[in-house]
């Protein structure tokens, strides 16, 4: 998932009209994915994801530790990873539309994609505090560390991502509907793009 | 019918972009089914068993939108190993009419020709596709074994008259032109 993130940043860095040359940020690119490996492998390897937790506890409570810990790592990569590839997607956009209502649009639907990314992980860093808290069951045992929900913390942060989702899909409709075509082409078009069927 | 060159951009690159939109909607899809999910299940009851699933789908749905992104640069891919496959239909038709100075005839000769064009031509990047056919007249190079001649496919067809008054002749050229491998 790292290096899912860093390719699409490649990707949407590469795909900005006023960049680099492209054997730069390509290498830089290879250099840093070279250097991330998967989460979920270290999660399960380590983490005993995969294992039910009282089987764990007493077998191997240490890989308990460790799964708590990467959840708060998959939370700050998950959040970076789901930017990147929709920020590339806009820049795409950001080719094919030349009016400003349109540019405005893919602006802002950026904007809030980067806040929501950037919510997501400040929220995780301060999710508990001290944020040792997020593996260690003691602190919050004894009142010494306080958490939000983190249930409710991960179920929502994906809902802006269906929001903006929707909203991508259906910004490049009023441009099919100005086009000089018939009406049924227009109707056609409009269901393509709302079905995403060829 | 007659498309200014930003509109034929306009088309070229929307039907360019039809795969992203498909994959998009994947992107759409593997977000609902990732927020059902977690709506489903309760993480941290038995968190180790159900992060299993959990952080599946919190990996697939970066990883359908990374695809998604990833779509464009594979094209030329694509276009090589459909070599031949890929092909676009020109098809021309119309009409010339002559007039005798003395019969005051006029004849109508149909000239009908098709033409295939492969569509492999190696890399192409999105931003050389901004083929503007329609910008004055005509170009007939515009047809020439380019990749960009797909671009005219979904609308159906595209015609445009570019009509020549010489020597009492006038022709009269509507282009086709259809994309293989089955695009509709």
């Amino acid at each position: 998932m790292a290096s899912m993130t860093f390719s699409s940043f490649h990707h949407w860095y590469s795909a900005w009209p006023s960049r680099p040359s492209p054997s730069v940020s390509h290498r830089l690119w290879v250099r840093i994915d070279e250097q991330t490996n998967s989460v979920l492998q270290v999660m399960v390897e380590t983490g005993g994801v995969g294992r039910h937790l009282p089987a764990l506890a007493t077998t191997d409570p240490g890989a308990i530790l460790n799964w708590a810990k990467s959840l708060v790592a998959v939370e700050i990569i998950y959040c970076t990873a789901v930017v990147f590839p929709k920020l590339s997607i806009l820049s795409f956009y950001l080719r094919i539309f030349t009016t400003k209502p349109y540019r405005i649009a893919a602006y802002f639907i950026g904007g809030i994609l980067t806040a929501n990314g950037l919510s997501g992980i400040i929220t995780s860093l301060a999710s508990c505090r001290p944020l040792a808290g997020r593996w260690d069951t003691a602190l919050v045992a004894s009142g010494a560390a306080k958490c939000i929900n983190i249930d409710n913390f991960w179920r929502w942060i994906s809902f802006a991502n269906i929001l903006t989702d929707v909203v991508m899909l259906g910004l490049p409709l009023p441009a099919v509907w100005k086009l000089h075509t018939s009406k049924n082409q227009k109707i056609g078009l409009t269901l393509i793009f709302l079905t995403g069927s060829v | 019918m007659y498309l200014t060159p930003t509109k034929h951009l306009h088309i070229t690159v929307l039907f360019k972009t039809r795969w992203l939109i498909l994959v998009l909607h994947s992107g759409l899809i593997s977000s609902i089914v990732r927020f059902a999910i977690f709506f489903d299940t309760e993480g941290f009851i038995d968190g180790t068993w159900t992060s299993g699933t959990l952080m599946i789908w919190t990996v697939v749905e970066p990883g359908v939108y990374h695809i998604a992104v990833c779509l464009p640069t594979l094209r030329s891919l694509f276009l090589y190993m459909f070599k031949g496959q890929l092909s676009s239909t020109v098809e021309t038709s119309g009409k010339a009419y002559g007039s005798h100075s003395g019969l005051n005839e006029t004849k109508s000769i149909p000239l009908v020709t098709t033409r295939k064009v492969n569509d492999s031509s190696g890399f192409l990047r999105l931003e050389n596709d901004s083929i503007l056919i329609g910008q004055k007249g005509y170009e007939s190079k515009a047809y020439g074994g380019k990749a960009r001649s797909e671009s005219l496919q979904s609308t159906g067809s595209l015609e445009f008259s570019p009509q020549k008054d010489t020597a009492g002749i006038r022709v009269t050229h509507d282009y086709t032109v259809r994309r293989g491998l089955g695009g509709s």
